[in-house]
């Protein structure tokens, strides 16, 4: 039962601090995937748990065992890389099987296990070609074989799916997923796509600039984004955001340009504080304009067939409204908007964590 | 887009454009090598007078002369002792910088150095370096180690000494390409092995060696056309072909026999043969070594 424990994790290139003390438990079966955008380290934390990169500061443990001065290979673990870094000197096979190979298995096992791993995966055919005259999913299919045929305790993916194009993508996604279960491993992921993140994982971690922001499923973290980071980064349309303060009752917001937010008689904050309100576009929607409300003028619609993105200028950052695709809106008029106080996000203006 | 030029309309503008290049390989290629071709089969008087047309009576001499099959032996030796000292070390230096984080490119710089060196001032220098008089490390052997070296009398001495400078020459420019061969090689490559199990050594034997031998077999190529054709500098400051012979290689007695014996005939003919094993030991590496290259593709 392979767990990962990470405990107050550090790395430091030189002077430049790239983790500042990351925790993580991963249990076993989980499918764990960091997501965040680029330069955030976590691939950096990835390849420190396969061993490829020194560990500055605190401990990582696989199954309970600190692995911190382990080599790669002792380390029971297994790697996708994102450019796949197959063998380009050897066939499909010769790639499957050079750890079985390495580890002096015998001919009969490793041909076994070479046909059983090519059968999960469906490259069966193309065991003797070289990685140069297959397509990216089959490099790609080829890749996790690598992984899959050493019964590894933990699998790793580096943004195993990005070089992929957008169908071939979204297919290997449901195959990895899949796969997953199939293996009953436990499994960690590192990427910047959230819709692959939120498909794949169990666990999601979101990460930005060295430090852990939020860790949850991705149910949890689309619903209460612990931070501002989190809750701009989660959802496929951006979140709109709002400065503004809590009424003394705590039970209604002026936003900043004079607009209020009622509670709905709801407490709905700490009373008095600067804060910052953030409502996905799909929470809203289209009221005739009111006095003291929030609402705009239409600057521009976006019509994506499912949702119509009306884009209104409240005179100040302009936010986004997702409407039903068969709102009809006149170029240029004022609307209001409506929200339940439910779906407003509170966070706190001068730390970003949520209140 | 790449600009491509059609010179369907314009024929007599191309040759035009390419003559000046034509010139300089007519006058400086073809045609001495096809006055060496004539030569060849010719007989003339040292001072250049008269000459009579003989037939292969040159090739004759050439291959029925001991020294002659001396000259090839002396020249497998050190041709293969030079190319293969200089590819390992080459390889050798190219692992080590390539291996190096800080300071690579000083590392780089003074590898590629002797590079730079001329071939006659190599020798030179190696001359100065082991004379058996007023060479330091020749009197540091003796002194320090007891070994008796002087490569004036011993004819063994003198191959290794001509090897060592021949090959301390070419393995600037060999270390040049295994280092490109190297760092060519995605790091992912080296990770994944490593993941799978496979420590510094097996990685180098199965993943980094296969990958860089397309670069192996070109260097193979290349220094044993040098070691035939571009030592003469270093052989004429070291050795000048002696003690007895022991270092007259091919390309050095073309020479002596050409300018020092001054029978323009014999040379000319020496210099075909040479061409043609030259030819011909490329045709047979790419015919057998080849095989073995294992190209991307």
């Amino acid at each position: 039962m392979a767990t990962v424990d990470i405990r107050k994790v550090e790395k430091s290139y030189g002077p430049a601090k790239v983790l500042h003390g990351v925790d993580l438990e991963i249990r076993h079966g989980e499918f764990a995937v960091i997501l965040g955008p680029s330069g955030c380290g976590k691939s950096t934390l990835l390849r420190m748990i396969a061993g490829l990169e020194e560990i500055t500061g605190g401990e990582i443990a696989i199954d309970g065992r600190v692995v911190n001065r382990l080599e790669p290979r002792e380390r029971d673990i297994a790697m996708v890389f994102q450019n796949y870094a197959l063998y380009p000197h050897m066939s499909v096979a010769e790639n499957m099987s050079y750890s079985l190979r390495i580890a002096h298995a015998p001919k009969q096992t490793i041909r076994d296990k070479v046909a059983g791993v090519a059968g999960i995966l469906g490259i069966g055919d193309f065991l003797a070609r070289k990685p140069t005259q297959l397509s990216g999913g089959q490099r790609q299919r080829v890749a996790m074989g690598r992984a899959i045929i050493r019964e590894p305790k933990v699998f790793l993916f580096d943004e195993p799916l990005s070089n992929l194009d957008a169908k071939l993508r979204h297919q290997m996604r449901t195959e990895l997923k899949r796969l997953h279960l199939r293996l009953d491993a436990t499994s960690i992921l590192v990427t910047h796509d959230q819709v692959e993140a939120m498909s794949l994982a169990n666990r999601l971690i979101v990460m930005n600039a060295g430090r852990v922001e939020q860790v949850g499923t991705p149910g949890e973290v689309y619903a209460r984004p612990a931070t501002l980071f989190v809750a701009g980064f989660i959802g496929s349309l951006p979140m709109n955001f709002f400065k503004g303060k809590v009424a003394d009752d705590g039970r209604s917001l002026s936003l900043d340009g004079g607009a209020a937010l009622a509670g709905e008689g709801a407490q709905i904050g700490p009373p008095d504080r600067e804060v910052v309100v953030g409502v996905r576009p799909d929470a809203l929607a289209l009221a005739p304009s009111t006095a003291g409300g929030l609402g705009g003028r239409v600057e521009l619609v976006e019509d994506l067939g499912s949702v119509k993105l009306v884009h209104l200028d409240d005179g100040r950052d302009g936010f986004v409204v997702a409407a039903p695709p068969d709102t009809e809106l006149g170029e240029a008029t004022e609307h209001g908007v409506k929200v339940r106080a439910k779906d407003l996000h509170l966070f706190d203006a001068a730390s970003g964590r949520r209140l | 887009m790449i600009k491509r030029v059609n010179f369907q309309r314009h024929k007599p503008l191309a040759f035009l454009l390419l003559a000046p290049q034509m010139l300089v390989l007519a006058i400086f290629v073809f045609w001495p090598a096809a006055q060496a071709l004539y030569q060849a089969f010719t007989v003339s008087d040292p001072f250049g007078q008269r000459s009579t047309f003989v037939w292969f009576d040159n090739f004759r001499d050439v291959l029925t002369s001991p020294e002659y099959f001396n000259s090839i032996y002396r020249t497998a030796i050190f041709s293969s002792g030079t190319t293969a000292s200089a590819v390992l070390a080459g390889l050798a230096f190219a692992v080590l910088v390539d291996r190096v984080v800080r300071g690579k490119s000083v590392y780089r710089l003074l590898v590629i150095w002797p590079y730079a060196v001329a071939p006659v001032l190599a020798g030179v220098l190696w001359l100065f370096l082991f004379h058996p008089i007023y060479g330091a490390i020749a009197l540091m052997l003796k002194q320090g180690f007891g070994v008796a070296w002087n490569p004036l009398l011993d004819g063994n001495d003198a191959m290794l000494l001509v090897i060592v400078a021949a090959a301390w020459k070419q393995v600037s420019y060999n270390f040049v390409f295994f280092l490109a061969a190297l760092q060519a090689i995605p790091r992912s490559l080296i990770e994944a092995a490593a993941i799978d199990g496979a420590g510094p050594v097996r990685r180098f034997v199965s993943i980094v060696f296969p990958l860089i031998s397309p670069t192996t077999f070109f260097l193979l190529v290349i220094n044993v056309v040098y070691a035939f054709f571009d030592t003469f500098g270093i052989i004429h400051a070291l050795t000048q072909g002696g003690p007895g012979g022991a270092t007259d290689i091919l390309v050095y007695k073309v020479y002596a026999d050409g300018f020092l014996g001054l029978d323009l005939g014999l040379s000319s003919a020496q210099s075909v043969i040479l061409m043609i094993l030259v030819i011909g030991l490329t045709a047979v590496q790419f015919r057998f070594l080849e095989r073995r290259v294992k190209y991307a593709q």
